[in-house]
């Protein structure tokens, strides 16, 4: 009987002993879990992780791709550093499948929105872009985060001219990326380019709307034109368009396709349809 | 011929009778329904997902046969001497070899050929739920490749993993040997572009890399999962360079494994 008690104390205390370590160990498992903010192997150079995933290196970015989701679903508020994981993850993701589309949009949905680390976001975008040639929503994030998050027209204005020459782009990329060339004081590329996507297209819907942008941008290089005579002529730039036409230097000022007055800003000599 | 057929027909029942192929089989299914649920949590390019999945269940099952059914196979008639029973016949050496070959690799072939169909029945699956998402230039046809270099890989491993039974005095090392020349073969065409890169001018290194290339398989030349997954161009001479090359290295395995089991003291 003595025994029998001894061997349920003993059996008692083994039992309490392991409910306190397995639940010290979960514990100290949450805590590294936090800290480390994504799986250890995300952690090592992409060149690394693409070594260790052999032959399964889809598998592995689907599954980089899950974990960056479920980091970025795990809390409402993100930290610094957990955005920073899920920009590294997402990286491997690319790094181990640049074709997946879900890693870009992911990414695009999430990382320049929450941190300054925008040439990152670029980079990543364009191994996308770069392997993905037949979809154009790479090159249209990329031209959108210089655009919005960079200020930078000129190189928004090229990544939407590149990603409108992808099949089944919307003309809309075409004209947007012609429009930020044009305000960056490049109307003759602008104007290139839209002849060249006139050429290529097929559809008549598209081919007015791209006429009709190409038109607008001909007038402003007409104005433009008549600005540069203007100034070598009087040393300053006209207080309003309609004195090039008094001035003599125009014969009268093209029509802006879109119904609307032509927006001049006299101080830069900017010209905006 | 006859020996080499009737050696390989033995080696095949061995193989059914096995429960390792039965294991193999329950696998593909239990990854098959996977496969689905998997998909499920992506919202974006699901053919591919299912490919990645599917076709990497074709490999692992297949890299299973090799190890858990096909080495043991051959292990076991060398370690408990009954290879006698086949050699004491008039069946040659070579014959023995190109026999377990060819059984094993029909075992690798039907256990691939199941996996393919019921893969390509989730992927069939999938895309019907949601057309939308699904890789635009994705092709039947870039998949069967994708699936047929899939097994010469396999092909490729086995006649390695013969080779290693023959050489070696345990089967614990024949599996170390088989294993680490699959993670080589995986990988050494990567790690040599990824010193080419860091170093043009070459290296130490890098020349022996390129030596080891010459010996080890590139593995990785059969892996076409992403070209699958999103119907990636496949020219066909690429396939036939593959496919060629494949065939010769295995040649060559399975001609070094005659020569070594015709020496070998079987006592």
């Amino acid at each position: 009987m003595k025994n029998l008690a001894v061997t349920f104390a003993a059996g008692f205390l083994v039992l309490v002993f392991y409910t306190f370590s397995y639940l010290g160990l979960q514990g100290a498992r949450h805590e590294m879990k936090a800290d480390i903010q994504a799986s250890p192997l995300f952690n090592l150079p992409e060149h690394v992780t693409r070594v260790l995933a052999l032959e399964f290196k889809g598998l592995m970015a689907d599954y980089a791709v899950m974990e960056a989701g479920s980091i970025v679903g795990k809390k409402e508020k993100l930290t610094d550093a957990e955005w920073k994981a899920v920009e590294r993850v997402l990286g491997h993701a690319i790094s181990l499948d640049p074709y997946f589309q879900q890693t870009y949009m992911l990414l695009q949905g999430t990382v320049p929105w929450h941190t300054d680390d925008h040439e990152m976001t670029i980079d990543l975008l364009e191994k996308s872009r770069d392997h993905r040639f037949w979809d154009w929503i790479p090159g249209f994030f990329i031209g959108f985060d210089y655009f919005y998050f960079l200020k930078d027209n000129l190189k928004a204005s090229e990544a939407l001219m590149a990603a409108s020459s992808v099949k089944d782009a919307p003309p809309a990329l075409a004209t947007f990326g012609a429009r930020l060339a044009q305000e960056v004081g490049k109307n003759d590329t602008a104007i290139a380019f839209l002849r060249m996507m006139l050429e290529k297209e097929k559809d008549q819907e598209k081919r007015d709307m791209l006429q009709e942008r190409l038109d607008a941008h001909l007038a402003v290089a007409v104005l433009e034109n008549g600005l540069a005579v203007f100034h070598a002529k009087y040393g300053k730039n006209p207080e309003r368009l309609d004195i090039l036409v008094s001035s003599g230097v125009l014969p009268r000022l093209p029509e802006n396709p879109y119904g609307k007055p032509f927006i001049y800003d006299n101080a830069t000599g900017v010209i905006k349809f | 011929m006859k020996h080499i057929w009737l050696v390989s027909g033995i080696t095949i029942k061995e193989g059914i009778r096995n429960r390792v192929l039965l294991g193999v089989l329950f696998f593909a299914l239990v990854m098959c329904a996977v496969n689905v649920v998997v998909t499920g949590s992506f919202t974006r390019d699901l053919g591919k997902v299912a490919v990645d999945v599917g076709l990497s269940t074709v490999s692992i099952s297949g890299l299973a046969i090799i190890f858990f059914l096909g080495m043991p196979l051959l292990a076991k008639d060398l370690d408990k001497l009954t290879v006698y029973l086949v050699l004491s016949r008039p069946i040659a050496r070579r014959d023995y070899i190109l026999g377990k070959f060819i059984g094993l690799n029909t075992l690798v072939f039907v256990s691939v050929l199941i996996l393919s169909v019921i893969t390509a029945i989730s992927v069939k699956l999938i895309m019907g739920l949601s057309p939308a998402y699904i890789p635009p230039l994705f092709s039947w046809t870039v998949f069967a490749m994708a699936v047929f270099f899939s097994f010469l890989s396999l092909v490729v491993m086995t006649s390695l993993s013969i080779l290693y039974t023959c050489l070696s005095s345990s089967t614990y090392m024949a599996f170390i040997f088989t294993i680490g020349t699959y993670l080589i073969g995986q990988n050494i065409e990567l790690v040599r572009t990824l010193l080419k890169q860091a170093n043009p001018e070459g290296s130490l290194t890098l020349s022996l890399l390129s030596a080891a290339s010459w010996i080890f398989p590139n593995l990785s030349a059969f892996d076409r999962k992403t070209s699958a997954a999103y119907g990636l161009d496949f020219h066909w001479s690429t396939f036939g360079i593959t496919t060629a090359y494949a065939v010769s290295y295995t040649l060559l395995v399975l001609f070094i494994t005659v020569l070594v089991f015709n020496r070998r003291e079987l006592t």
